[in-house]
């Protein structure tokens, strides 16, 4: 089960960093947490998983990088924000996976069902 | 280890592109500034990142190239490269030094090969004459060389030390094959009369570890390069 909880996560996760960079501009460290907190757990990461999503998102040009001197002694930070681009992109990403998630729950449901009486008469 | 040291051994871990690992660097800085502006020790974000093994694998594996994870056997390879070439140095020694100038022409293959199974010093005269031994010598420790930087090269992005090793290995078989022709044998193949006496030679050079091991080695070494700027020149 953990191969396909792992599958579907890589399938959204950049939809997924885009929404949570889009609500406010972030870094690294308070986007992992964001996105652990408002998952539940789910979307948990590290580093490592976080970096290559950031950079592919900036080179499509849909976020953008910018430094940031810290408050009082605290440390500099590297800020990624969502670009018009990155916004409009996130608008079809939604549609997108509205549409998506309604076609697999119905393909489910149908599934759990034992599909329609037509499709039985079909198999038969 | 202090945070700019953790954040080199990752850099140095990923084998990626410079320009990828300056990004990282950036961010790593950034965010293992954060954690440490929020309280953790430097050891608790070590622990919460993971070791930079693990961090540059994760790394490595998400941006689609660089496995780090190199043969151990990469180890045993150079050993024999440094053992060849070490043949070769004292071959060339010895061949300066201690084979009197009389001896050094056709006389001493006769004197070394009778020689051969008299004693310490008759063997010693044999391995020295022979200057093909010191070449099939070079041209394997080449080989074994060019296999070392393949294995340690594995996944990184830096194709010129690979480029200019296939290079260097197919230009020293050409010019092996090219002995193989000189001399006599370019004579016997321009001779009309007997055309085919080149060809068994010829064979002969060809079909010896000696010639193919850093042909072939040559030409993986030369693909792997070009593979691998292509691939750097896709990122960038």
């Amino acid at each position: 089960m953990e191969r396909y909880r792992q599958q579907l996560k890589k399938g959204v996760l950049e939809m997924v960093v885009l929404a949570t960079v889009a609500q406010s501009p972030s870094y690294g460290y308070r986007l992992l947490g964001d996105m652990d907190a408002r998952s539940g757990g789910m979307f948990r990461m590290k580093e490592g998983s976080l970096y290559p999503v950031l950079y592919r998102l900036e080179d499509d040009g849909m976020i953008e990088a910018r430094w940031q001197p810290g408050e009082g002694r605290a440390t500099p930070k590297k800020y990624y924000a969502a670009t018009a681009r990155g916004a409009a992109q996130l608008g079809e990403m939604k549609n997108l996976w509205a549409e998506f998630s309604a076609c697999v729950d119905g393909m489910l449901a149908r599934a759990a069902g034992g599909g329609s009486e037509a499709e039985k008469e079909a198999m038969a | 280890m202090t945070k700019e040291a953790y954040i080199q051994a990752i850099l140095k871990k990923t084998g990626l592109d410079r320009k990828t690992k300056a990004r990282l660097a950036a961010d790593l800085e950034s965010d293992i500034g954060a954690r440490l502006d929020a309280g953790e020790t430097l050891d608790a974000v070590m622990t919460g990142m993971g070791s930079p093994a693990e961090v540059a694998e994760g790394l490595a594996r998400s941006m689609g190239g660089a496995t780090p994870r190199r043969s151990r056997w990469r180890w045993a390879v150079l050993f024999l490269a440094v053992a060849l070439l070490l043949q070769v140095l004292y071959s060339a020694i010895a061949w300066c030094f201690f084979v009197p100038r009389e001896m050094a022409g056709a006389e001493s293959a006769t004197l070394g090969i009778i020689g051969g199974a008299d004693g310490p010093t008759a063997i010693f005269v044999t391995s020295v004459r022979v200057g093909i031994p010191a070449l099939a010598a070079l041209g394997l420790a080449l080989a074994a060389l060019a296999a070392f930087l393949l294995m340690q090269w594995k996944g990184r992005r830096r194709p010129v030390p690979l480029l200019v090793t296939g290079a260097v290995l197919v230009a020293y078989a050409a010019f092996l094959l090219a002995g193989g022709l000189s001399g006599s044998m370019i004579e016997s193949t321009l001779n009309l009369w007997m055309p085919l006496s080149a060809v068994p030679v010829l064979l002969s050079r060809i079909v010896n570890p000696a010639f193919l091991a850093p042909l072939a080695l040559g030409i993986v070494c030369l693909r792997r390069g070009m593979k691998q700027r292509r691939e750097k020149a896709d990122i960038s």
